[in-house]
């Protein structure tokens, strides 16, 4: 085997242990990238910063542990936006994790921002069904979900007065996977703003839905969360982690020349 | 430890560890889709019938029970009841939700006026990708073998741009760990 | 009789979905929205009983291991172990109330079942970039355009990319604001015309494929 065949064929564990050094180094010792606002993320910070006192709004949690840390820092800093400006959040989810991250959410913010449970933020859980459930919460919220996630009964809480439609909220966000189905379901059937954050994955078949202004705006992944963190002053988990994430993105550009190279050198050597 | 156990399954190999993690992990998954469910009908169906008498939603009781006896090969066919039901409402939703907002609503967004260079090539993209899609006649020596030539070219950018969102996701979830692994347990970072 | 029934069902529940969004049904004080809503709760019902399908198939795999002593039977008491433990705890937590458990229930998820899977799926991540390494080759134009659209993205993504260039995150954002929307978008068409027509063969019994025939 020659070194060319051999730059063809690194084996995998060596690929793995180098891109796990390379993620690991900056988050030691951090470099301080500049990090710049993409127009998508400051039309949602836009829409939130219109927002008043009192203002409703249904956040849609739909995202599984899988790819929670790539969104979970997303909805945190929108729910410190909202949150600061006493803006009230309804937490839902049609995937079944999403329920347990809206009851993180709620413990993580509640001594900050001095909230009341059933007054200030609600936890309506699980909604089961996919794109029907989410249809069914749109079109009367109170008998599709008649018990919040802690059992509460809904229609008694003072946060669901006045909610019957998704036309009583002011906003609606998706965050995760589940913005396309949002839109479809309630955004395209009641004529609500939708907005929210995608995973990574999701945002280039995300992007025609924000072209055509069905979605207003995007957060896009983890890139996403850390230019909002940035933008509400409010630094955690994402803008920590942009450091890392470019020097990863160069690793893997690094191994894909290195392959390309070695097959353009082997494949002339095979010509002469 | 878990983290510890699956990471070492790939950077060093398959062992006992990082497989009894992945059945701890699975099963209790599945326990939580299924204590979500008892929840979930607990909430929308038990109370309603048993507090406040709503004897109708015993229907949907039945059908979801049918769904079970798929199990039992004798009574196997009651599953379909379910299962039909469950379809005719995804279907019925479908329509409206794939006319509205996948199609009206896209191609509104793609009839703009041709004042741009961007909208230019945004028509030409969608439409070539569209006729590129369209096998009941031949291609080969008409107009649309170089729009077919164009429109490949448009899908492998697409892909690309996909394919680099991916690798933006993946890292991601690699850096969630790894915060984890570094800030939570070992209290380096 | 087997065969007609679900078919029926399809075709009423279909149907009556597809009106509403339509028309707005109204006969003396009846109204077809008032029981679209009514049949949207039969719908979460029946959904939230198809939740424990998977979860019965599983255990009985399991188990079908354990009583054979099949290799590895020991992960599948875990398995099963786990399960119970979670479904148990989670239910008393949850539908009965159990104030000393909610605590329990949060703490599986947080310590067990969330970091467990973000790891999981994590090693993915490790995956596409050796499959990035050993598939992305130069061997044609379309792979050369496939391949300089995700490194472009990649650099315009990273932060990293606006200090090597300024211009990287202007070409990403265009990519992905006009031929990737516009691939997206006609692929999304198309699949919304095959989705139209589909949904419109089963409400209509001409596609069978999900009563298994």
């Amino acid at each position: 085997m020659t070194w060319l065949d051999k730059l063809q064929n690194i084996d995998s564990r060596v690929i793995y242990w180098a891109i796990f050094i390379t993620l690991m180094i900056p988050l030691i010792w951090p470099m301080g990238v500049p990090l710049s606002i993409t127009d998508t993320t400051k039309v949602v910070f836009d829409l939130v910063e219109k927002l008043q006192p009192g203002d409703v709004v249904l956040m849609s949690l739909d995202y599984t542990p899988l790819v929670a840390p790539e969104v979970h820092s997303s909805a945190i800093a929108l729910c410190k936006h909202l949150f600061g400006k006493d803006v009230k959040v309804i937490f839902y989810s049609y995937i079944e994790e999403g329920t347990m991250f809206g009851e993180n959410i709620i413990s993580e913010l509640t001594g900050k921002y001095g909230l009341v449970y059933g007054t200030d933020v609600v936890n309506l859980g699980f909604v089961s069904g996919q794109a029907a459930g989410v249809r069914a919460l749109g079109d009367d919220v109170l008998s599709t979900k008649p018990r919040d996630f802690r059992g509460n009964v809904t229609a008694d809480l003072p946060i669901m007065q006045g909610v019957k439609t998704a036309k009583d909220f002011d906003l609606v966000l998706g965050i995760g996977d589940g913005l396309a189905v949002l839109t479809q379901q309630i955004g395209a059937v009641h004529g609500v703003t939708v907005s929210g954050s995608s995973t990574a994955a999701g945002v280039s078949g995300m992007m025609p839905y924000v072209n055509s202004g069905q979605v207003k705006g995007l957060l896009q992944g983890l890139r996403g969360g850390a230019e909002y963190e940035k933008l509400t002053d409010n630094p955690g988990y994402a803008i920590a982690s942009m450091d890392a994430q470019s020097l990863g993105h160069l690793a893997i550009i690094l191994f894909i020349v290195i392959g390309n190279v070695a097959y353009f050198m082997k494949r002339k050597q095979m010509t002469r | 430890m878990g983290t510890i156990a699956v990471l070492s399954g790939i950077l060093y190999r398959d062992n006992i560890f990082s497989s009894a993690v992945e059945h701890i992990f699975v099963g209790s998954s599945s326990g939580y889709f299924v204590y979500i469910a008892i929840k979930t009908l607990a909430d929308i169906a038990f109370r309603p019938i048993a507090q406040d008498g709503k004897l109708i939603l015993l229907v949907p009781v039945l059908l979801g029970v049918m769904l079970y006896s798929r199990y039992v090969k004798r009574i196997a066919w009651m599953s379909r009841w379910g299962t039909s039901f469950l379809v005719g409402v995804g279907s019925g939703l479908a329509i409206f939700a794939s006319i509205k907002s996948q199609l009206i609503a896209q191609v509104n967004a793609t009839m703009v006026p041709l004042k741009t260079i961007n909208n230019v090539i945004m028509l030409v993209a969608v439409l070539s990708i569209l006729a590129y899609f369209f096998f009941t006649f031949k291609r080969k020596g008409t107009a649309f073998s170089s729009l077919s030539y164009a429109a490949r070219l448009m899908m492998m950018l697409t892909f690309g741009v996909s394919f680099g969102n991916v690798v933006m996701g993946r890292i991601s979830l690699l850096l969630g760990v790894l915060q984890k692994l570094l800030g939570d347990w070992l209290g380096i970072i | 009789m087997r065969r007609e029934v679900p078919l029926f069902i399809t075709f009423v529940v279909g149907s009556l979905y597809t009106l509403n969004n339509v028309f707005a049904v109204k006969v003396g004080s009846w109204t077809l929205n008032s029981s679209i809503r009514d049949l949207n709760t039969w719908v979460l019902i029946v959904a939230a009983f198809a939740m424990g399908l998977a979860s019965v198939h599983l255990l009985q795999v399991h188990t079908i291991h354990i009583a054979r002593k099949r290799k590895s039977w020991v992960n599948s008491v875990l398995l099963i172990v786990s399960f119970v433990l979670v479904t148990v705890v989670g239910v008393l937590a949850t539908t009965f109330n159990v104030k000393g458990l909610v605590g329990l229930n949060n703490n599986l998820f947080n310590n067990v079942q969330s970091p467990l899977g973000a790891t999981m799926w994590a090693m993915v991540g490790f995956f596409i970039c050796s499959a990035a390494y050993r598939a992305f080759r130069l061997r044609s134009v379309e792979a050369g355009v496939l391949l300089f659209s995700g490194i472009l993205l990649m650099l315009a993504k990273a932060p990293i990319g606006e200090a090597i260039w300024r211009q990287f995150p202007v070409i990403g954002t265009w990519l992905l604001n006009v031929p990737n929307t516009a691939g997206q978008r006609a692929i999304m068409m198309g699949a919304a015309i095959g989705g139209f027509a589909t949904a419109i063969r089963i409400i209509l019994g001409l596609e069978r494929g999900y009563l298994g025939e």
